[in-house]
């Protein structure tokens, strides 16, 4: 089983990579292939509980919820990305994990691949 | 680990990827990552030991003096061989 990492890093109104990556990251589990998801920078505005890019008009990224807990998919959040942004309340249904600079070194070195989206 | 850097010094995904670099680990400036080639701000994963290489033809293409090169050139060819090496990707 080979372990892949997508790297997240814009945000979610006015760009469609937070959407794509989550998606690429679930159409990985037709293959031999574990997904998990990193948000760093801007991205991390996803995980904020009044996020919402369907005040504009935009798709929606709360249909990505649904499977991530059909599939457990592990999402990770950057920390210092969080406070750079002033996300304060994380969207529970994300079930993300919060990290650290060197947590997320090691987490990129336990990879077999990692995407950036 | 392989890591690819295609955009300048200026990009987030591209300052992340060498925020991440450990020692041991190898950095492939490719495109517009080789901007990195003559900046100062590779000099810190320099000193860390981390090796780092920048594609010729793609510096060559954007005007660079060689002798201007803070990394070893290689061609398309070296690039594949040390792809072919490498187990982990980050790119």
């Amino acid at each position: 089983m080979k372990k892949v990492l997508f790297v997240i890093y814009q945000a979610p109104c006015g760009s469609i990579w937070p959407n794509e990556g989550f998606r690429s990251a679930f159409g990985m589990y037709g293959e031999e292939i574990e997904p998990e998801v990193l948000l760093i920078d801007q991205a991390v505005i996803a995980v904020a509980q009044e996020t919402e890019p369907k005040k504009l008009g935009l798709f929606s990224l709360k249909m990505v919820q649904r499977y991530i807990g059909r599939y457990e998919t592990k999402v990770y959040v950057d920390k210092a990305s969080l406070d750079k942004f002033k996300v304060k309340e994380i969207d529970p249904d994300y079930q993300a994990e919060i990290i650290d600079h060197q947590q997320m070194v090691d987490l990129v070195h336990d990879k077999d691949l990692v995407i950036y989206f | 680990m392989l890591i690819l850097v295609k955009y300048g010094c200026d990009n987030v995904a591209d300052c992340h990827k060498f925020s991440l670099a450990l020692p041991g680990d190898q950095i492939i400036l490719i495109q517009n990552g080789v901007f990195w080639a003559i900046s100062d701000d590779i000099d810190p994963f320099l000193k860390k030991g981390i090796e780092i290489f920048a594609i010729e033809p793609d510096f060559d293409a954007r005007g660079f003096a060689k002798e201007d090169a803070k990394v070893p050139l290689i061609s398309y060819n070296g690039f594949i061989e040390l792809l072919e090496k490498t187990e982990k990707t980050l790119g």
